[in-house]
């Protein structure tokens, strides 16, 4: 009788109680470094990625109507007596344009897909990450199409991340620019060696170049492929600001990423 | 039933704050809406409710994110502890403070959340992350005023009714 009373009139107080203890759980260092979603998170995974690459597609198909729309407008206004005429030839010529950006886009990917010395799955982005505070993107591919955990993600600038988890029809890839991502660098100029870390930003920190290097702004940055993850010679980004200390032992280094992570739409996961 | 329809609410605003949400982010941050559904939970029913869904999304949202999981786990928990405790206390107040309250509330959960990065990561760049927690703030109170105003009202007149019937009922 007094244990049901107890726990009403502290209920509060113990729901908080448990949601901690589970939070402790929650972030033990095995639950983070799983490489694949757990059979309890699958189900998630698989309903709401169903329904972004659905909202992903319908996005698609609404802004290349309101792009249409957008020149319906502009052509309204500039010639009345052939509205009609230009209304339906601006909605096709704007689907078409569409048609062809995205066409322009595949062959991009595909000539480097076919150029790339390794062999690599192409991926559409279909959600970002869902807090502020890491850069990750979900991809519509999984361990059915041969992703696993580690592999790189690449578009034709350069390196865009890696996979971290895995279900099986999506993935998780951590951007190159997250603060928990880190790439073995080297200076393509100066061959000097380092490590690229994200900063949360759009920018990347580059670590450990010894003071005395000749580093300027302007030079290539590429993997070393030293860290056994990211292969040698994909482009990392452009030396855009380098600080000297005499103090300090290493140089400040930001790096800006060849690739441009805000409209990234598809990218190209490497298999082998 | 009422349960279930706010679990299927909150997977797609999960499925939106990762898809559709990123086309509004501004200087890189977006609002949170999940923030707002779980502080909407809060006003409406109680603290309990609010902080079991808040850990529910906190949860889901950690599974499509790059960060540890349990840290929205936590700190959407917190949130809806925070809204039902607190948002019920403000609701006759001007609505200058009300958005305060809100504002704060982000603050203090983007804090808590970087509060936890620091055991996880040894890098973490407070002065990236107090950009990112004023951004979010400002963002997530301009958002909860627009999407919550009308239900803050209801609430507020509900309220409002029942202390005149109760002071009606006291009368007789």
């Amino acid at each position: 009788m007094s244990k049901p009373r107890f726990f009403y009139t502290h209920k509060k107080g113990i729901l908080l109680i448990v949601i901690i203890l589970i939070a402790i759980i929650l972030m033990s260092p095995n639950l983070q470094r799983r490489p694949r979603y757990y059979l309890i998170e699958r189900p998630i995974v698989f309903i709401i990625s169903t329904v972004q690459s659905g909202i992903t597609s319908i996005k698609d198909g609404i802004s290349s109507t309101w792009n249409g729309y957008i020149n319906l407008v502009r052509v309204q206004e500039e010639n009345t007596r052939l509205k009609k005429e230009i209304d339906a030839l601006k909605a096709e010529n704007s689907s078409y344009k569409e048609m062809a950006l995205s066409f322009e886009r595949m062959q991009a990917l595909l000539s480097f897909k076919e150029t790339a010395p390794f062999k690599t799955i192409s991926a559409r982005i279909i959600g970002k990450d869902t807090s502020n505070l890491f850069k990750t993107f979900t991809i519509n591919r999984g361990e059915k199409d041969g992703i696993k955990k580690d592999m790189v993600a690449i578009a034709p600038e350069g390196i865009v991340g890696k996979v971290v988890r895995t279900s099986g029809s999506s993935s998780l890839v951590l951007l190159s620019i997250d603060r928990n991502s880190e790439i073995a660098a080297i200076i393509q100029r100066t061959r000097d060696e380092g490590i690229v870390e994200g900063k949360g930003s759009s920018l990347t920190h580059l670590k450990y170049i010894p003071v005395l290097s000749d580093i300027k702004a302007g030079d290539a940055v590429i993997a070393s492929g030293l860290d056994g993850i990211y292969p040698k010679g994909l482009n990392i980004g452009k030396v855009i600001s380098v600080k000297r200390d005499d103090a300090a032992l290493f140089l400040e280094i930001d790096v800006m990423p060849d690739t441009d992570f805000a409209r990234l739409e598809e990218v190209l996961v490497i298999t082998n | 039933m009422k349960s279930a329809l706010l679990i299927t609410i909150g997977l797609l605003i999960i499925t939106f704050q990762s898809s559709l949400v990123n086309n509004i982010a501004l200087g890189g941050v977006k609002p949170d809406i999940i923030f707002i559904f779980v502080y909407a939970i809060g006003l409406i029913y109680n603290e309990e409710r609010a902080m079991l869904m808040g850990a529910g999304f906190g949860l889901a949202a950690d599974i499509f994110s790059g960060g540890p999981l349990g840290l929205n786990f936590l700190s959407k928990a917190a949130t809806g502890f925070a809204a039902g405790a607190l948002g019920k206390r403000i609701l006759n107040m001007r609505l200058r403070l009300q958005i305060l309250v809100i504002f704060f509330v982000t603050i203090l959960e983007v804090m808590l959340q970087m509060i936890l990065l620091s055991f996880f990561l040894k890098n973490i760049v407070f002065s990236v992350g107090i950009k990112i927690i004023f951004l979010q703030a400002l963002y997530n109170s301009l958002f909860t005023f627009v999407f919550l105003w009308p239900l803050i009202k209801r609430l507020k007149r509900e309220r409002e009714w029942l202390l005149s019937a109760k002071e009606s009922i006291l009368i007789r």
